[in-house]
């Protein structure tokens, strides 16, 4: 403080320094909150932005549509290529509809012949991008769904194609995802064809790494990667991407996701899966001591 | 203190209120990914310093306070550090209001980019010490870089369509007497 004072007796009077020692010491203290009890402070913000970004979607939509539209506009001198390949392109995928569709007739059949029942539990919540982060060192999304709708922190999100990210601080009308490129995201996810269990850590760059793998010489580039499940964090066997080699030499993904048009993201409900909290009641001699207590408690 | 000035005083406060919060709008603006892009300058740095450096009775410290600590909230910033320092820094320049009065640009532009390097140098330190992750360095170089390249733009700004003018009054009224 005294070091920004210099030659300063036409400015500061005694006040006004008080004043600034003030806010300096106000503002100081919510950085050491926020760096101390990190999840109480996001909340804050979590709040703050809630209060902020949906009002000013008046603002936001206009322009966001404006800039969409230029640079759809920027595509039409190409539209003729671009017809033909889409022409193209929309051959193959109806060759491909067509053997999806027998597949999943061949597969319902399996299941029923098996007798398997899907997750009930995973329905999803759809939510419109509001905003971005805001900084270029930051990668996360406003959806403008938030508490008031269900949404939970931690739940997973995907557009359809593939993971998006996390929720991570909900507001009561909106909920920030962070993506899988942000620095902080971490992720537990299975490399397909070998198995391996991998950790995908955003770095801030296209596409994430796909960190402490086992036997790096058994994975290949094109390699399916999908949500393992793992640590609970996700709920297992969502799309993620694709093994790319970095220009590092380092394993990263391609995500499966289209990040340049982020506008609808789903986010899936999960609930946590049943905690087997006493790993001697599992193979107890019988079953029936132990359904004893339970059906008492729910009489009572 | 006649009624206008201070009205006119009023609009000038609030007109770089509503400058600082387009900016982080702007910013906001959902319009693809922004990952392996290059990052950008720091505009409200650049528009607070330029702003200051013209008409620190525009920026009286409460308001400066309060409008960068909700931009460190919007931007996902830690909050309260950025917002601390700069004040810091803009306190340095009013503290030293007089010198700038009839300055070329270069020169500043040189005082400006030297207190911008050291607002980034400190932010750099503190989220050291605090054990924050923070970018790389070469992103960090190169944000600093483009924010101290668009002060003119900044300056221009300020000057042309925010219509500041220099201080000509005495330092503590503050009104722009033009």
């Amino acid at each position: 403080m005294a070091r920004d004072r210099g030659s300063a007796e036409t400015y500061s009077s005694p006040v006004k320094r008080l004043l600034t020692g003030l806010i300096v010491v106000l503002l100081i203290g919510v950085f050491l909150v926020w760096r101390i009890d990190s999840p109480r402070a996001e909340r804050l913000r979590a709040a703050v932005i809630d209060a902020v970004v949906p009002s000013l979607d008046w603002a936001m939509v206009p322009v966001t549509k404006g800039a969409d539209m230029l640079e759809n506009a920027r595509s039409y001198a190409r539209i003729y290529d671009q017809n033909q390949e889409l022409r193209r392109e929309l051959r193959q995928m109806r060759a491909w509809r067509e053997a999806a569709l027998q597949l999943e007739q061949e597969n319902a059949k399996l299941l029923d012949l098996n007798k398997v029942r899907l997750d009930p539990k995973l329905t999803f919540v759809s939510g419109v991008v509001l905003a971005d982060s805001g900084s270029p060192f930051r990668q996360s999304v406003l959806l403008n769904v938030g508490a008031r709708d269900g949404i939970r922190d931690g739940w997973a999100t995907t557009d359809g194609l593939g993971l998006v990210g996390r929720v991570s601080g909900v507001g009561q009308n909106s909920a920030r995802v962070l993506l899988l490129t942000d620095p902080e995201s971490r992720v537990p996810v299975t490399i397909q064809p070998s198995g391996q269990v991998a950790v995908l850590s955003g770095d801030n760059s296209r596409t994430p790494l796909v960190d402490f793998v086992e036997v790096p010489e058994a994975v290949r580039p094109g390699d399916r990667v999908i949500s393992s499940g793992d640590g609970e964090v996700f709920p297992a066997g969502l799309l993620v991407g694709q093994v790319v080699l970095g220009r590092d030499g380092r394993i990263r993904l391609r995500l499966a996701a289209d990040y340049e048009r982020l506008e609808f993201l789903r986010v899936l409900r999960s609930s946590p899966p049943e905690a087997i909290t006493a790993p001697g009641d599992l193979v107890a001699p019988s079953p029936a001591p132990l359904l004893q207590p339970l059906a008492e408690a729910t009489d009572g | 203190m006649g009624d206008p000035l201070v009205w006119r005083l009023v609009g000038y406060r609030a007109l770089y209120v509503m400058a600082v919060l387009a900016v982080a709008v702007a910013l906001l603006l959902p319009l693809g990914e922004g990952a392996g892009r290059l990052p950008g300058p720091d505009v409200i740095l650049a528009l607070t310093i330029a702003w200051a450096m013209r008409q620190p009775g525009h920026v009286p410290i409460v308001l400066l306070a309060v409008t960068l600590l909700i931009a460190d909230l919007l931007l996902m910033r830690p909050p309260g550090l950025m917002a601390v320092i700069v004040v810091l820094g803009v306190e340095v320049i009013r503290a030293r209001e007089e010198s700038w009065r009839d300055v070329q640009f270069m020169a500043d532009w040189a005082v400006a980019a030297a207190l911008i390097t050291a607002i980034f140098v400190i932010n750099a330190i503190c989220l050291a010490i605090f054990l924050v992750p923070q970018p790389s360095l070469g992103q960090t170089l190169i944000r600093l870089v483009l924010t101290v390249m668009i002060y003119p733009a900044a300056m221009g700004a300020v000057l042309y369509i925010f219509g500041v003018r220099h201080v000509s009054g005495r330092p503590g009224t503050a009104g722009a007497r033009s």
